[in-house]
């Protein structure tokens, strides 16, 4: 008879699993471009709305002349988030294909409309993506090649992702020769596909590091610049070569000081390095519902004095997206737990009803919370005294870092800027890159400021 | 029109499925005959409503005259089979019958929905060998020594397992077919049966460890055949096979534990010695990686059942071409995808029930043999759907094994039918015995108690015929 109980056992687990996975991991699956299925559903349901959080429709389907039209009313401001509908999709339309094309509606409403012949209405997408951010985010950007990261360091809510430059997703199957052909990669997600040095933003995890490995005396740091140093052979400069004079941990991170960080880092232990980039989840993949890189760290103990004085001001191989900078930073502002970055919020049915909702989940916890405190306070000398003086705002408060980061052997740089603002318990961390931009308080700063301006306005 | 009628169908056919998986349970609760057989007649309408809903959408769908004349004969087929069999063997289990149609029928409705010529050749292959194996019940009836023939099993059984290494062709990857003249088989699926018989003769009468280490070792070279020819969910199956019989054989809980930590081990060794398993491994690990490759089986059968949901598409509404060898081992999944998983998981208990009466009907035995045989069957027939359907939702690795009865393959179903009709033949023995002993009982009870024992043997002769009617 035992054995009658260990079938019955084994089948259960086995009906437990199919139920499980139709219940939950099928949702992920079937969305596979290789499933075929999909394509029928569209003959029998009208794909639903991606709507903002603040209500506005992303996108939705009309019927124009006959003939069903996906429509997408801020047109190039969401091209790369939302997505085209075409040529095996993107973005939003491509992750939530299965419940766009999903009719969860009541069976009395989807039967009437299968008799009438008509098609079934698709479920709607409610996104954390606010389209004041997003637009100001936008504007803010301007002509300029770049991605701007806008989220909810304690949730991992997404207000704002914008990459430029940008298409118009309504048109993305009749342009679509010259948006592949584009040199400037137009269809690539910069915010979660672009992958640039992080510069001196880097000297965030330097700094920590050289904290945690001197646990008692960090404070005790000093080092004189004179604009250059030489480490092996290799001579580093700081950026416009400016002397900073005698400097300690807190002014070398306030003035970005690049001669400071690569002796801070010349000690330090690399594999202990690595293992705090890995932690800060480097070199692993984002949970994020879209098509997003890994960010690289490549140093490890058998790297020479070369690499490990590159690496400490995010030179060297170190390659970042603006999205994985946006969660370092959300982890300083987050007391050090990094949460799941997300946009979809729910999915409800056209009656409003919700099928599926996204809850907060915590992914990773590499700082603790007295390391935050002592970074905030150091990234806020950088707003306030230092180097990113144009996103202060005496209406809220900011901490953050900026970057200039060199991309090639004629010294061109891209523009980083990376902070939180707060106010009343409320916080939101931008990450913003400008290719080729040059100087990131310059130029990486004010975009930050206008979208924490547009925040808490 | 053709959508709505499609998709009213979906749900009718759904709840025939559940109200015959209900009635499968159910069954086992009245002590009444009659009350029973009401539940079996029912049983049978639930059966021919289910195949009329799913023909009529397939014809619906085509307009095609063929699949009404196939429908006729399979309801002809059906009827015969459900009325004949139960008057020729009075003590027969309708349950089994009943159960052995619905799944028949539902291979045959995915069959002639996949390709009309499959199902038509499975229906000729069921047909004759239902009329074959129907004497096999007799055969267990009127011969009396096969629990005699131990030894001789095992050599048989072995030989024609071997034999692939004569006269073997390769297919599916796998070493295991034989052809002869215009025929094909998996000799493993034949062997089998010869397997358990073997195994229920020679454990009924060992009697010291020594005989049982003799057993094991013989079993353990089948199961080595089997890896050669890299046949592993052969070799799985007969490895279970023999472990649960040499524990129903001996009780002993250590020989069960003792036998698992040697397959895993044995599971291990493999991994890290056979590329082909190392390959079966890291698809199941991770199938999307290799989407375009190796993993693509895996990744269709789960888009199917996924896609599918809880109630499918709708017959004839899916892409189940897109399944690679969807007719067979795959076929869960396409009967998923179209009919829904919850109609999955009430085939899975339909399946189940079949198992629970093999394992009722051990019990019921009186000759250890008999026992075994009712026992190693069961095991047989469920491992299989358990190796089948894990396979195909990637609960476990793939291995290739089909579903009894439900999936094409003329080995598959007539060693199927084989099984069937060899519980058949035991369940009508375990039902004759059990009255000879009751009989006995009473008589015995009325001697001791000095009363004339007359009455009591009526009263016996009334229930037998209650039983017979």
């Amino acid at each position: 008879m035992q054995i009658t109980y260990i079938f019955v056992g084994l089948f259960l687990a086995l009906i437990g699993y199919i139920i499980h996975f139709v219940a939950v991991d099928s949702k992920d699956v079937i969305t596979d471009s290789h499933n075929l299925r999909l394509h029928e559903l569209e003959k029998t349901v009208v794909r639903g709305k991606i709507i903002s959080s603040d209500g506005q429709v992303l996108a939705q389907t009309v019927t124009e002349n006959g003939e069903e039209v996906r429509d997408y009313p801020y047109s190039r401001m969401f091209a790369h988030v939302v997505g085209y509908n075409d040529k095996g999709k993107s973005g939003l339309e491509s992750k939530c294909n299965f419940d766009l094309l999903t009719s969860n509606a009541n069976i009395l409403s989807q039967i009437t409309s299968n008799l009438k012949g008509e098609k079934s209405i698709g479920d709607n997408v409610y996104t954390t993506l606010d389209t004041r951010l997003q637009k100001a985010a936008y504007n803010a950007l301007q002509g300029q090649k770049g991605a701007v990261v806008a989220m909810d360091p304690k949730s991992g809510k997404i207000y704002a992702m914008v990459s430029k430059p940008d298409y118009r997703p309504g048109l993305a199957a009749e342009n679509w020769q010259e948006l592949n052909s584009s040199e400037s990669s137009l269809l690539l997600n910069r915010a979660t596909q672009g992958l640039y040095p992080p510069g001196s933003t880097f000297k965030v995890v330097t700094a920590l590091e050289y904290m945690r490995e001197h646990r008692n005396n960090y404070q005790d740091f000093k080092y004189t610049c004179t604009g250059s140093t030489k480490i092996g052979d290799l001579d580093i400069h700081c950026y416009g070569g400016t002397a900073h004079g005698t400097v300690d941990l807190e002014e070398a991170i306030e003035k970005s000081c690049n001669t400071a960080f690569v002796h801070m880092a010349e000690d330090l232990n690399k594999s202990k390095f690595a293992s705090l980039a890995e932690d800060l989840m480097f070199d692993s993949k984002v949970p994020i519902n879209l098509l997003a890189s890994k960010s690289r760290f490549s140093m490890n103990s058998s790297s020479g004095t070369n690499e490990l004085a590159h690496t400490s001001i995010g030179q060297g191989k170190t390659l970042i997206t603006p999205l994985q900078n946006a969660m370092v930073m959300s982890a300083i502002a987050n007391d050090g737990v990094i949460m799941q970055p997300y946009l979809v919020e729910q999915v409800k049915n056209i009656n409003g009803g919700v099928i599926k909702e996204t809850k907060a989940k915590e992914l990773d916890d590499p700082l603790t919370k007295s390391e935050c405190q002592t970074l905030k306070k150091m990234l806020r000398k950088v707003i306030t005294n230092g180097t990113g003086t144009k996103a202060y705002s005496s209406q809220y408060h900011v901490y953050g870092k900026t970057g200039s980061a060199e991309y090639n052997s004629a010294k061109d740089s891209h523009a980083w800027f990376i902070g939180c603002a707060e106010k009343n318990g409320r916080k939101i961390v931008v990450s913003v890159l400008v290719e080729d931009g040059d100087s990131g308080g310059r130029v990486a700063a004010p975009i930050a400021d206008k979208v924490f301006h547009a925040f808490f306005e | 029109m053709i959508q709505i009628i499609t998709v009213i169908a979906k749900y009718l056919i759904l709840i025939m499925c559940l109200v015959y998986t209900f009635s499968c349970y159910t069954m086992f609760r009245p002590k009444n005959k009659e009350r029973q057989r009401d539940l079996l007649d029912n049983q049978v309408i639930y059966m021919f409503v289910f195949l009329f809903l799913c023909n009529a959408v397939l014809f619906l769908r085509s307009f095609d005259l063929k699949i009404l004349i196939f429908f006729a004969a399979q309801v002809v087929f059906f009827e015969i089979l459900m009325i004949l069999f139960p008057k020729i063997y009075k003590r027969c289990s309708r349950l089994l019958i009943n159960n052995s149609c619905f799944l028949l029928g539902i291979g045959f409705v995915v069959l002639t929905r996949l390709s009309f010529e499959l199902a038509l050749k499975q229906f000729a292959i069921v047909a004759a060998s239902v009329f074959i194996t129907s004497l096999i019940p007799l055969m267990m009836h009127k011969i009396t020594f096969w629990d005699k023939l131990g030894w001789l099993y095992a050599v048989a059984g072995f030989v024609l397992l071997a034999s692939v290494f004569v006269i073997g062709v390769q297919k599916n990857g796998s070493y295991n077919w034989v052809s002869i003249g215009p025929l094909a088989f998996q000799p493993s699926e034949f062997v089998k049966i010869i397997f358990v018989f073997f195994s229920a003769a020679l454990l009924s009468k060992a009697k010291e460890f020594k005989d049982l280490v003799k057993i094991t070792v013989i079993a353990a070279l089948y199961v080595l055949v089997l890896v050669v020819e890299k046949d592993l969910g052969g070799a799985l199956l007969y490895f279970v096979i023999y472990l649960m019989m040499l524990y129903a054989a001996t009780a002993k809980p250590l020989y069960l534990l003792g036998g698992l930590a040697a397959g895993s081990l044995a599971a291990v060794i493999a991994n890290l010695l056979f590329s082909h398993v190392q390959v079966r491994v890291a698809v199941w690990r991770d199938p999307f990686s290799m989407i375009e490759g190796r993993g693509a089986q895996v990744c269709q059968s789960l888009f199917a059942i996924g896609t599918g949901g809880w109630f499918g598409l709708g017959l004839g509404m899916g892409r189940p071409f897109d399944i690679p060898v969807r007719e067979s081992d795959f076929i869960f999944s396409v009967i998923s995808e179209e009919f829904g998983v919850i109609f999955g998981i009430c085939l899975i208990f339909v399946l189940i029930s079949c198992f629970i009466l093999f394992m009722d009907i051990s019990t019921r035995s009186r000759k250890l043999f008999n026992k075994l045989l009712c026992l190693g069957f069961g095991v047989c027939f469920l491992f299989q759907v358990f190796l089948s359907i894990g396979g195909v939702t990637k609960f476990i690795p793939s291995t290739g094994v089909t579903i009894p009865l439900v999936s094409y393959g003329g080995t598959s179903v007539v060693s199927t039918l084989i099984i069937f009709n060899v519980i058949q033949g035991l369940h009508m023995l375990a039902d004759s015995e059990e009255e000879e002993h009751e009989r006995i009982k009473a008589e015995e009870e009325a001697r001791e108690q000095g009363r004339n024992p007359i009455p009591e043997k009526r009263r016996g002769a009334k229930t037998q015929k209650e039983k017979e009617s």
